[in-house]
């Protein structure tokens, strides 16, 4: 499968797709494994604190209704 | 000598000889072929005739492509000129169909401090990616030093945000709408652009998949540059979509 990038030149009015070449398809794929890791990593910061607060609120006794309610 | 009662051309008395008739003839057809001339005084294709006079003629002769008419600057004639520039002028528009990413270079310039661009951008593969936006100067990429913070309210009543300090790119919409009634859309004012200097974007808009319902973004890029276009590529897959840019008058 080949992937395009679309270009246009607005002072000659030339638009252009080509295929990505070799480096840039390099580029582009390391791009989305970079993209990729760091969704991951903040994914699983976000479910690590969500967890931790769970697990206070169970030591407290509370719901996270309550706790809200007690810090707003 | 009698005469015409509008162009006072000399027409034979009652009294006048037979034999003066071809020469009083001439005479005639002589003053109407120099009144029908003053009356028509175009000599090439495009011309048009206009009034100098309450009864006199001249003529203007056609403009170069894009010309307009307008009153010359003593009022007195027609002339044909370049059409001065709007508050809102449209410098381009264009579309794309899934590419990897989409490049619109020289649509910004030192004749506008500052632009409008109108995205519509969705994605055909899958409605979990994110659109992110860098300048370009030349034929490079700026590739670093974009502050940005963006805010939104959610499907599920809640506010949400996201930016970034130093970033290689600006993030402009999460969750790009899968199928084209989906589109993202967003409305961009970039300022202080064109020239050596750092710009501004100032966004608002939604994303296509309704996860955030109201979105404003605010940005600058720290590095000072005489910018000169974009590039729009997406996390992962390709994207498919439109643009358009205005200038605004300085």
């Amino acid at each position: 499968m080949t992937i395009n990038k679309y270009m246009h030149n607005v002072t000659t009015d030339q638009i252009s797709v080509d295929v990505l070449t070799k480096s840039e398809l390099k580029e582009h794929e390391q791009k989305i494994s970079d993209y990729l890791e760091k969704k991951a990593k903040a994914q699983a910061e976000a479910e690590a604190k969500a967890a931790q607060r769970q697990a206070i609120l169970d030591r407290l006794g509370l719901t996270a209704d309550e706790a809200k309610l007690l810090l707003g | 000598m009698a005469t015409t009662t509008n162009y006072n051309w000399t027409t034979p008395d009652d009294t006048d000889l037979v034999k003066d008739g071809a020469a009083a003839i001439r005479t005639l057809g002589s003053s109407a072929d120099t009144t029908v001339k003053a009356l028509n005084p175009g000599t090439t294709a495009g011309d048009i005739d206009y009034y100098t006079t309450s009864t006199a003629k001249a003529r203007v002769g056609i403009g170069t492509a894009g010309q307009v008419l307008q009153v010359n600057s003593g009022a007195t004639a027609p002339e044909w000129a370049a059409p001065s520039a709007g508050a809102l002028s449209k410098i381009t528009s264009g579309s794309f169909t899934e590419v990897a990413s989409a490049t619109v270079d020289d649509c910004f310039s030192a004749t506008y401090k500052n632009y409008m661009v109108i995205l519509n951008v969705f994605s055909v593969n899958s409605n979990s990616i994110d659109l992110f936006w860098q300048y370009r100067y030349s034929t490079n990429t700026q590739a670093a030093t974009y502050n940005n913070s963006a805010f939104g309210y959610t499907s599920a009543n809640a506010l949400t945000g996201y930016g970034a300090s130093s970033a290689n790119s600006l993030e402009l919409i999460q969750k790009v709408g899968e199928p084209a009634a989906d589109v993202s859309i967003m409305n961009l004012l970039i300022q202080n652009i064109g020239t050596d200097t750092k710009p501004y974007l100032f966004g608002t808009g939604a994303d296509g998949e309704d996860a955030i319902n109201q979105l404003r973004i605010a940005s600058k890029q720290t590095t000072a540059r005489t910018y000169t276009g974009f590039i729009l590529t997406p996390s992962v897959n390709t994207i498919s979509g439109s643009y358009v840019v205005y200038g605004l008058e300085n």
